[in-house]
């Protein structure tokens, strides 16, 4: 039987062929499946280049202003079991919707970012928003947005990226909060904007 | 350093002519559905190039861990920007390739691995074009030599020997001078040859 180990080995004909001879490296599992959660965290769109929430947020920016102050107190014969409007537009959208703790990894505020964005999916009613209302989710979208836009700049370390993503949690558990919010009182007939059409 | 468009004849290619395992041909087609948009061409925008990718961050960065995270950052620059890539004469893969680079050597720069490099005295023989040691046949042995070196030292060989890149173009790419990639080459070269003939006398 030959011996293959005392076979003599050709050089290669260089430094290149020997580097270009080396096995691709095998990337470790699930890293598309990573990229798409970011993607679908991010709602990223390449054809808009342009956010097309730019000329909301300063709509909303204002209506936010204001709104809040015109809001209505709570109703001094609503159930006690049933929260009052003012203790639930007090949570939206602003609010803070409860810290991130400090241990959250990237990849955990990835999986809360994008369990947040498919509750949304749901909560979301665009089809009965009243004017103020829309507007402060247009708000809420703006500033999503961007959190979105400096999460694409280039350059950004972990901690940084945290950050962001931080953020970006908290303002989702307020979104969420606010559309079930707006859901809950439109089930029972009131809406958020009430105050801004009584004019007594 | 990003460009909207590598021209053709700009695209580093190795001196002898092979091609870069980045070499790989994108059907326009696809391309439109990427930029329209369309999540399942990104993913198989994604399959195509992961290897590559992931190789190269491989051998520049020396983790694994650190790879990966190379590879999905520029994944998502290459699904972000897909709408600057105009192309014109020039391969996408070049394109691609080109913000893989970027984005591993940032890397390194925001790791503070860029002060792994050797030391240049001056004195530096161009020994690069010798043949190298027959344990460079070993692909087990040429991956643990190349473990060995300092990391911006073996990103400059990667990329000059493996990519084809020039002296000038990894001076700007890591933001030193073409003399520095110069000397890294050398002193690298020979450290390389070196940490092989040690193992050549090993298996002995």
């Amino acid at each position: 039987m030959p011996d293959f180990t005392s076979r003599p080995v050709d050089p290669p004909a260089g430094w290149h062929e020997a580097l270009a001879a080396l096995p691709l490296e095998d990337a470790p599992a699930g890293g598309w499946a990573a990229v798409a959660q970011r993607l679908d965290a991010r709602r990223f769109d390449p054809r808009r280049r342009i956010p097309r929430w730019l000329p909301l947020a300063a709509a909303a920016a204002l209506a936010l202003a204001v709104v809040p102050a015109w809001l209505p107190q709570p109703a001094d014969n609503a159930p006690s079991s049933i929260p009052t409007r003012a203790a639930m537009t007090a949570q939206t959208p602003d609010a803070d919707a409860g810290p991130v703790p400090a241990t959250a990894t990237l990849e955990h505020l990835y999986a809360e970012s994008a369990r947040l964005e498919s509750l949304l999916q749901y909560a979301r009613e665009n089809r009965v928003a009243s004017g103020a209302a829309a507007m402060m989710a247009a708000e809420l979208d703006a500033r999503l947005g961007t959190i979105d836009a400096a999460l694409m700049q280039p350059g950004l370390d972990r901690s940084r990226q945290r950050q962001l993503w931080s953020k970006r949690v908290q303002l989702l558990r307020a979104f969420a909060s606010f559309e079930s919010t707006r859901r809950w009182l439109a089930a029972n007939g009131e809406r958020y904007d009430g105050a801004l059409v009584r004019v007594d | 350093m990003l460009i909207e468009t590598v021209p053709a004849a700009a695209i580093p290619t190795p001196a002898s002519g092979r091609a870069s395992s980045f070499a790989i041909e994108v059907p326009e087609a696809l391309l439109a559905r990427a930029r329209a948009g369309e999540h399942a061409a990104f993913e198989q925008i994604y399959r195509r190039f992961e290897r590559p990718v992931f190789t190269l961050a491989v051998r520049i960065c020396g983790e694994r861990e650190a790879a990966a995270d190379v590879l999905q950052e520029t994944m998502l620059k290459v699904i972000a920007r897909i709408g600057d890539f105009r192309g014109r004469g020039s391969p996408f893969w070049g394109w691609l390739r080109q913000i893989a680079v970027n984005e591993a050597l940032m890397h390194l720069r925001r790791g503070r691995r860029q002060a792994g490099e050797l030391p240049v005295d001056g004195h530096e023989p161009a020994d690069e074009q010798a043949l190298p040691p027959p344990a460079a046949a070993d692909a087990a042995q040429l991956q643990r030599a190349l473990a060995q070196l300092p990391a911006a030292t073996r990103g400059v060989l990667w990329l000059y020997h493996a990519e084809g890149y020039t002296h000038e173009e990894i001076g700007e790419l890591m933001q030193r001078t073409p003399s520095f990639s110069k000397s890294q080459l050398a002193r690298g070269t020979r450290r390389l040859r070196a940490l092989l003939q040690i193992e050549e006398n090993d298996h002995a």
